[in-house]
This record gives structure tokens, C-alpha cells and sequence, in this order.
């Protein structure tokens, strides 16, 4: 049975989706370029400047690509997740499988957020620590624990439907 | 299952096809062939009624339990 609210509000988040993952993969493309530009002193003040030294946009640059590719990654779930709700059949074993990979890349991102957060501690002491950086660790180490949780859900409720769907 | 579908029984019995029996007791042809191959996992009381009155029969005339049938 479908639920048209459910179906609309499932089409305009997938068209967003998109739309962003689209965007990310054009950022994880050109970010590597930018970086390129910068350290052959094209550009002098960018995004991937702290102080102007290549080694820290070259940190920068690595860890801002590894989140890009996972965010990618999430979103290429996150879309096919949406493609199963417009069909009006979100209960399937494969939307568990999704979230459980976008669980997974949240990890990554925490990981790596984690790696740096203490990479900037020791360059730049413990100041560093109250910076945007450390708010990823928690923030998508959560994100991951409730996209695990929701994993078990979409599975529970496949199988719930499967057992449904042979009830005559 | 131990609970054994004879179905097909009933049907030879009324000479009635799977397709028509479907159509009469208004659930799909899909179902009925999961009932009637003893895929299914429950049966609904209003389906069981409904076949039992399209086919003129007993509840027991349809379905049999067999003790460790698999």
C-alpha cells in the first residue's frame, strides 16, 4: 500500500539527494586541484590555507577527500534508500544492508575527524581541541550508532513483512 | 509444516480451476498457488471461509495435519 504523502516528501528528498551528491563528487574533484593550484603558489589565500604551508593543506586536503568519498557514499545510500520509498516498497533486506553501510562510513568519518583532532592537539596543543574538527568525532559517531539502529529496524520490519506477505 | 493444503483435491472434486477459484474467492492466482503448495505460513479465517463456501466444503477437507511432515 502506498502513502502518497510519503511518496512526494520520498521524490523531493531524492531529487535533494542527488542534487548533493552530485555536488560532492564535483567537490571531491576539484578540492585536489585547488589543493595542486595552491602549493604551486598560484593561489596564496585559500580554503586549504591554516598558515600557509603545504603540509597542513596537504592534511587538510587528505582528510577532507576521505569524508568526501564517505559522504558519498552515504548519500549513494541514502538514494537508493529513497528510490525503494518512491516504489512504495521501503521494507526490503537491501535498505537494511544501505543504512548498515551508511553506518559504516559515519565511523570513517568520526575515525578520521578523530586521527586529525589529535594530529592538531600535538602540532598546535590542546587549544586545538575546542575547534569544529572535534565536534565531527561525536557528532558522526553517532550518526553511525542510529543508522546501525535503523539498519536493524528496516531488517526487523522485512522480515515481519515477508512472514506477512505469506499469510494468505 | 505438519499442516498439510489439500487444496487441489477440492478443486479436482468441484472441477474447478485455480485461476476461477481465485477470481471467486477474490484473492490473487499468486497466493492461492502459495496456499495451495503449502508455502504459505497462516491462513485468515475470512480467506478460509470464503474458499469453503466457493468450494461447498469443510475446513477439514482442506487442511490435514501430519505429524512431523516438512
Amino acid at each position: 500500500m502506498k502513502n502518497p504523502t510519503a511518496t512526494m516528501l520520498a521524490r523531493i528528498m531524492f531529487y535533494i539527494v542527488t542534487a548533493v551528491f552530485v555536488i560532492n563528487v564535483a567537490a571531491l574533484i576539484v578540492l585536489p586541484v585547488l589543493f595542486g593550484l595552491q602549493a604551486g603558489h598560484i593561489l596564496t589565500n585559500g580554503i586549504l590555507s591554516h598558515d600557509g604551508t603545504n603540509s597542513e593543506a596537504l592534511i587538510l586536503t587528505m582528510f577532507l577527500e576521505f569524508c568526501g568519498v564517505c559522504t558519498a557514499i552515504i548519500l549513494w545510500q541514502a538514494r537508493r534508500i529513497l528510490v525503494s520509498l518512491r516504489q512504495g516498497m521501503p521494507f526490503k533486506k537491501e535498505n537494511a544492508r544501505y543504512m548498515k553501510t551508511a553506518g559504516i562510513s559515519c565511523f570513517f568519518i568520526s575515525g578520521a575527524a578523530f586521527i586529525r583532532a589529535i594530529h592538531n592537539g600535538i602540532v598546535y596543543g590542546v587549544a586545538s581541541f575546542a575547534s569544529y574538527n572535534t565536534l565531527f568525532v561525536p557528532a558522526a559517531l553517532f550518526a553511525g550508532l542510529l543508522c546501525l539502529v535503523m539498519a536493524a529496524l528496516f531488517f526487523q520490519a522485512a522480515e515481519l513483512k515477508d512472514d506477512n506477505d505469506l499469510v494468505i | 509444516m505438519p499442516i498439510i493444503v489439500n487444496l487441489d483435491v477440492m478443486m479436482a472434486k468441484r472441477k474447478m480451476s485455480l485461476g476461477q477459484l481465485a477470481e471467486r474467492v477474490d484473492i490473487t492466482q499468486a497466493n492461492l498457488s502459495i496456499l495451495k503448495n503449502n508455502r504459505a505460513k497462516a491462513i485468515r479465517f475470512s480467506t478460509l471461509e470464503a474458499i469453503c463456501k466457493v468450494l461447498d466444503c469443510q475446513p477439514a477437507d482442506i487442511l490435514e495435519f501430519v505429524p512431523g511432515a516438512e
